[in-house]
C-alpha cells in the first residue's frame, strides 16, 4: 500500500529538484550579465563600485552553481516543470538583480531595490531613482541591462545558452513569452531562441546606431537603446526623452513601433515584407495605433505647433501604446480626454511575441470577435460560430483561455487598486484614487511612468513600502501573463 | 473488352454487374472473402480475392492482357497503387477513385489517366440541379442544340391530361417528344399511346430554345433559388456546401457532430452552421424555409436524408433532394415526397460507364433513377440505319430516338424521319438494348 502523502511530497520534490536546476543556471548566466557591469565601472574609474559589482556578481554566480549542483541535472522538463520554473525564477531574479543597487548603496532601501530590479526585468521602467544621472555609470548600466535582458526573457536567454534541454526548452520558453502560443521558426527549439536573439541583437545594435547618431554620447545611445527595444522605458535622464532632442525623439518612435511587433514576424518578414500585412494581428495592432495617434493628435493641434503636436501625439502614444513608457512632456497636463485615449491604450499594449506587456492585440481580437459570435448566438441559439482571426480559426480553449486572461487581468486590476488605496489610506494618505488606478495598470501592463502625477521617475517617491511591494508583485504577475505566477498556487502543479 | 475492376464495393459492385450484363470480359479483384464470394454468386465474371495493390495479385488477373482498369477501393493509396503496377504491365487505360485532392495533382505521373472523385461529382452535380431551379436534369446533346430536360411531374401539369399522341397534337408549334417516364423505379420507353402520371419521372427531349416550355409542360416551376440548406457532415455536404456559395446562393449547414460543425464553421465563415439533429422538427423549422430554399439531405444515413427532406418539403422548402447509398432507393423514393434523389456511387460509376463507352459513341448520358442511357451517336456511312425512315428501322420497343441534328439543325424525329449518314441521333434505351440498337447506326 501507498502513502498519497508521502507521494505528493515525493512529487513536489521531483519538481523542485527540476526548478532548482534550471534556476540555478539560469542564476549564474545572470552573474555573468552582471560581470558585464563591472567593466562599465572600471571604464569609467569608479572602483569601488566596480568591487562592489564584483561582490554582487560573484554572489549571483555562486549561489546559481550551488543550486545546480545540489538540484542535479534532471532527464526531462516537463510543461509543469517548465511552468514551475518560469513563475518562480522571476521572484528570484528580481532579488538577486537588487544586489548591485543595494551593495554599491546605489539605492540603500532594500524595499526600492527590489522594485528597481522587478521594474527592469519587467520592462516596467517605474523608477525609484529621482535622477538616474547622478548613479554611479556601472549601476546604470546594470539598470539599463535588466531592461533588455527581460525584453526578451531571461529564461529564454538561458534556454539559449544552456546545453540541449530538448523539449525543456519549448516548456521553458513557451512559460515566459507573451501570447498564447510560441511560433516555431525552426525544427528545434533552441533553433527558434536563436533566431528571437538574432532579431533581437539586430534591432538593439540599429536602434544604438541611429541614437548615437544624434545627440546622445554612446554610452546614452546603448541604454536607451536597450530600454526602447525591451519596451521597457529606463532612461538616464529624470526628464526622459524630453532632454534629447527632436531627432532622438523620432528614432526612439520608431523602435518602439518595431519593438512592439512580434519578433517572429520580424523574422519570416525580413525576407518577404508582404507578410506584415498578411498577419490579422499586425493590421490590428497598425490599426489601433494608428487611430489612437490621430486622436491625439488631433487632441493636442489646438495648444501646439503643428510639428510639436505630431511629434509629442506620436511618440507619446506609441510610447504608452508599446508599453515602453518613456516620456517627452508631462502627460498630466494634456486634456482629459485624451488621458482617457491613453489610459485605454495601457490596457491593449502590442503583439504577441513581443517585448511589449498589457493584454496584446492578438487577444483583444480574439475577444472582441468571440464577444460579436456570442451577440450573433443570442438570436440564433443552435448556431455554431467560431472564432476567426484573421484566416485562423481560434480554438475554443484558447478562446476560453483568453477570455479568463482577460477575467484575471481586470479582477486583478481592479482588487490591486482597491488594495493599493487600502494601504495608503493607512499608512500614507498620499495617493487619490485615479492615481492609485493608474499606477496599477501601469505596473500590471508593464508600462511604467506615463500618468503617474510628475510622470517623471520620481513619481512613486510617496509610495509606501506595502504598497511598493505590491507593484512589484504585479509587474511579474503582467509580465508572464499571470497563469505561471497563478500556476504555483494550485495543488496540481504540485502534485501528481 | 477486358475490364479489371479493383474494390468490390457500391460503385465497383454497380459497374461489374452493368459491364458484365453487356458482355464485357469482367475481372474483379476484392480483398474480403466474403464480399467477393457473394459477388461471384450473381455475376458473370472472374472474382479473384486479393489486395488489388499487389502486382501478384495483378498478375493472376492477367493486367497485361487488360484494356481498363477500374480502380474503386475505398483507399486513395491502393488506387493509386494498382494504377501505377498495372501500367508497368502494359494495361491500356486507368482510372482510379482518388478523394483526397493533393493526391490528384500529379496522379498522371503515377499512371492514373482518369481520375475519378465521387463525391465531388456528386457535389457538382448537385449544384448544377440547384441551378436548373427544378428540373432534375437539363443535358445538353449535339453541341447544345438538342436538350433533354427531365424533371417530377406535377399534378397539376398539362403532360397529365390526355394520352401522348393527343396531347402531341396539342401541343403544336414546337418540338418536343417525351423519351421515357420512370415510375416506381421501373423504366417505361414511351410511345404515343402512354400516359403520364403526376410524380413520374418524365424525360423530355426538345430543342435548346424550348427548355422552359418543356419544363412547363411537364409541370416542373422554376424556382430561383435564394439559399441551400445542406444537411449532414459527410464529405459530400462539405463539397457540396463549397459549390452552392461558389454559385452565390447563401449557405446553411446543420449536422448534430459538434466537431464537424465546427471544422465547417472554420472552412466556410459565410455559411450559418447549425449544430442540430436534422431530422427534428423543431430545428428545421427555425430555419424559415420557404419557396427560395433548396434542402439537400446529404448525411451518410439514408433514413436520416429521407426524413429530413420529408420534415423540410412539409414546412415549406421550395425543393427537397436527398442522398441514398442504396442504390436502389434512388429510384424508388424520388417522387414519394422529395423531388429528386441522388447516389453519389451512381454518379460515379456513370462516368465510368461514360468513359467505357467513349469512341463509337458521341456522348452517354446516365441517370440516377434509371439504368437506361441516353446515347449520341453519329451515323456512320454504310450503317444498316441510313436511308430507311424509323417506322421501316423497326426499333426495339426499348429504344426510342429522340433527337436529330443534321448539319447542325435540330429537330425531333416522327416515324417518317428518314435517318442520312453524318446525322447525330440521340437514342434512349434500356440497357439491353444499347449494344444492338448502336450497332444499327454504326456497323
Amino acid at each position: 500500500m501507498t502513502t498519497p502523502p508521502r507521494q505528493g511530497i515525493t512529487s513536489s520534490l521531483r519538481l523542485l529538484g527540476t526548478v532548482g536546476f534550471i534556476l540555478g543556471s539560469v542564476l549564474s548566466i545572470l552573474g555573468l550579465a552582471m560581470a558585464s557591469a563591472i567593466v562599465v565601472s572600471v571604464f569609467n574609474s569608479e572602483i569601488r563600485t566596480a568591487l562592489w559589482l564584483t561582490a554582487a556578481s560573484g554572489i549571483t554566480i555562486l549561489s546559481g552553481l550551488l543550486l545546480r549542483s545540489l538540484a542535479g541535472k534532471p532527464s526531462s522538463i516537463t510543461i509543469k516543470e517548465g511552468f514551475a520554473t518560469v513563475g518562480l525564477a522571476w521572484f528570484v531574479l528580481a532579488l538577486f538583480g537588487a544586489l548591485p543597487y543595494l551593495l554599491t548603496g546605489a539605492i540603500p532601501s532594500f524595499t526600492d531595490a527590489v522594485f528597481e530590479s522587478t521594474s527592469g526585468f519587467t520592462t516596467t521602467g517605474f523608477s525609484t531613482i529621482l535622477d538616474p544621472g547622478a548613479l554611479p555609470a556601472g549601476v546604470l548600466y546594470w539598470r539599463g541591462l535588466t531592461n533588455w535582458l527581460g525584453g526578451l526573457g531571461v529564461v529564454m536567454i538561458g534556454v539559449i545558452v544552456l546545453p540541449r534541454l530538448g523539449t525543456g526548452g519549448f516548456q521553458l520558453a513557451q512559460a515566459e513569452t507573451a501570447g498564447p502560443t510560441l511560433e516555431r521558426l525552426a525544427p528545434r527549439f533552441q533553433g527558434t531562441a536563436r533566431r528571437l536573439l538574432t532579431v533581437y541583437l539586430v534591432i538593439t545594435t540599429l536602434a544604438i546606431g541611429l541614437l548615437w547618431a544624434g545627440d546622445m554620447t554612446g554610452f546614452e545611445a546603448v541604454l536607451h537603446a536597450f530600454a526602447t527595444v525591451a519596451t521597457g522605458g529606463f532612461s538616464t535622464e529624470p526628464t526622459s526623452l524630453a532632454a534629447f532632442s527632436n531627432y532622438s525623439q523620432w528614432v526612439v518612435t520608431l523602435f518602439m513601433f518595431l519593438s512592439a511587433i512580434s519578433f517572429a514576424l520580424h523574422f519570416r518578414a525580413f525576407s518577404k515584407p508582404a507578410r506584415y500585412l498578411r498577419n490579422a494581428e499586425f493590421r490590428l495592432y497598425l490599426i489601433v495605433l494608428a487611430v489612437a495617434v490621430l486622436i491625439v493628435i488631433a487632441g493636442l493641434w489646438q495648444d501646439h505647433q503643428p510639428m510639436d503636436a505630431i511629434r509629442l501625439g506620436a511618440f507619446n502614444t506609441i510610447s504608452i501604446a508599446t508599453t515602453t513608457g518613456f516620456t517627452s512632456t508631462d502627460i498630466g497636463q494634456w486634456r482629459p480626454a485624451l488621458q482617457i485615449v491613453l489610459i485605454g491604450l495601457m490596457f491593449v499594449g502590442g503583439m504577441t511575441g513581443s517585448t511589449a506587456g498589457a493584454i496584446k492585440t492578438f487577444r483583444i481580437g480574439v475577444l472582441g470577435k468571440a464577444a460579436f459570435a456570442d451577440v450573433r448566438r443570442v438570436v440564433r441559439p443552435r448556431a455554431v460560430f467560431v472564432t476567426r482571426f484573421g484566416r485562423e480559426t481560434i480554438p475554443a480553449p484558447v478562446v476560453e483561455a483568453v477570455q479568463s486572461f482577460f477575467l484575471f487581468y481586470m479582477l486583478i486590476f481592479m482588487a490591486s487598486t482597491f488594495l493599493l488605496a487600502f494601504i495608503d489610506a493607512n499608512v500614507a494618505e498620499a495617493i487619490d484614487v485615479p492615481t492609485a488606478a493608474n499606477a496599477i495598470i501601469s505596473a500590471l501592463g508593464n508600462v511604467g511612468p506615463g500618468l503617474v502625477p510628475a510622470s517623471q521617475s520620481g513619481g512613486l517617491a510617496g509610495f509606501p513600502d506595502p504598497a511598493m511591494w505590491l507593484l512589484s508583485g504585479l509587474m511579474i504577475l503582467g509580465r508572464l501573463e499571470i497563469f505561471p505566477v497563478l500556476v504555483l498556487f494550485t495543488r496540481d502543479l504540485w502534485r501528481r | 473488352m477486358r475490364i479489371i475492376i479493383i474494390g468490390a464495393g457500391a460503385v465497383g459492385t454497380y459497374l461489374a454487374e452493368r459491364l458484365s450484363a453487356e458482355g464485357e470480359d469482367v475481372v474483379v479483384i476484392e480483398a474480403d472473402e466474403q464480399r467477393a464470394a457473394e459477388l461471384q454468386e450473381h455475376l458473370d465474371a472472374l472474382v479473384i480475392v486479393g489486395n488489388g495493390a499487389s502486382s501478384q495479385t495483378l498478375r493472376e488477373a492477367d493486367v497485361g492482357a487488360a484494356d481498363l482498369l477500374i480502380a474503386v477501393s475505398n483507399s486513395d493509396g491502393a488506387n493509386v497503387l494498382a494504377c501505377h503496377a498495372a501500367k508497368e504491365m502494359g494495361i491500356g487505360t486507368t482510372v482510379a477513385r482518388i478523394e483526397d485532392p493533393e493526391l490528384r495533382e500529379g496522379s498522371d505521373l503515377l499512371g492514373v489517366d482518369v481520375v475519378i472523385d465521387p463525391s465531388l461529382m456528386a457535389a457538382e452535380e448537385l449544384a448544377d440541379v440547384v441551378g436548373f431551379g427544378g428540373p432534375s436534369e437539363v443535358i445538353q446533346f449535339a453541341e447544345g442544340h438538342l436538350v433533354m430536360v427531365g424533371g417530377r411531374v406535377s399534378a397539376t401539369a398539362a403532360i397529365t391530361t390526355a394520352h401522348l399522341h393527343e396531347l402531341r397534337r396539342r401541343q403544336d408549334g414546337w418540338p418536343w417528344i417525351v423519351a421515357a417516364l420512370v415510375r416506381d423505379g421501373r423504366t417505361i420507353v414511351a410511345h404515343g399511346d402512354s400516359k403520364v402520371h403526376s410524380g413520374d419521372h418524365a424525360l423530355v427531349m426538345t430543342t435548346a430554345e424550348n427548355v422552359e416550355r418543356a419544363a412547363e409542360l411537364i409541370g416542373v416551376r422554376r424556382h430561383r433559388f435564394e439559399r441551400a440548406v445542406v444537411m449532414g457532415g459527410t464529405r459530400l455536404a462539405d463539397l457540396t456546401a463549397g459549390e452552392m456559395l461558389r454559385t452565390g446562393l447563401a449557405v446553411v449547414m446543420i449536422d448534430d457532430d459538434a466537431a464537424r460543425t465546427v471544422e465547417f464553421a472554420s472552412k466556410y465563415p459565410k455559411a450559418l452552421i447549425i449544430d442540430g439533429d436534422p431530422t427534428n422538427p423543431d430545428v428545421v423549422r427555425e430555419l424559415e424555409l420557404g419557396d427560395e430554399d433548396v434542402v439537400l439531405g446529404l448525411s451518410g444515413w439514408d433514413e436520416v436524408n429521407l426524413l429530413a427532406c420529408l420534415i423540410a418539403k412539409a414546412v415549406g422548402a421550395g425543393m427537397v433532394i436527398a442522398r441514398f447509398n442504396r442504390i436502389s432507393y434512388v429510384s424508388l423514393l424520388a417522387g414519394v415526397g422529395i423531388d429528386a434523389a441522388i447516389s453519389s456511387r451512381l454518379m460515379a460509376a456513370g462516368a465510368i460507364l461514360r468513359f467505357v463507352r467513349r469512341g463509337r459513341i458521341e456522348q452517354v448520358a446516365t441517370f440516377s433513377d434509371t439504368d437506361a442511357e441516353a446515347i449520341e451517336i453519329e451515323v456512320s456511312t454504310g450503317s444498316k440505319a441510313v436511308g430507311s425512315s424509323l417506322l421501316d428501322l423497326g426499333l426495339p420497343t426499348g429504344v426510342i430516338i429522340g433527337g436529330i441534328s443534321r448539319d447542325g439543325s435540330p429537330m425531333i424525329p416522327d416515324g417518317r424521319t428518314v435517318i442520312r449518314a453524318g446525322d447525330h441521333i440521340v437514342m434512349f434505351a434500356l440497357p439491353s438494348e444499347i449494344e444492338d440498337s448502336t450497332a444499327l447506326f454504326t456497323a
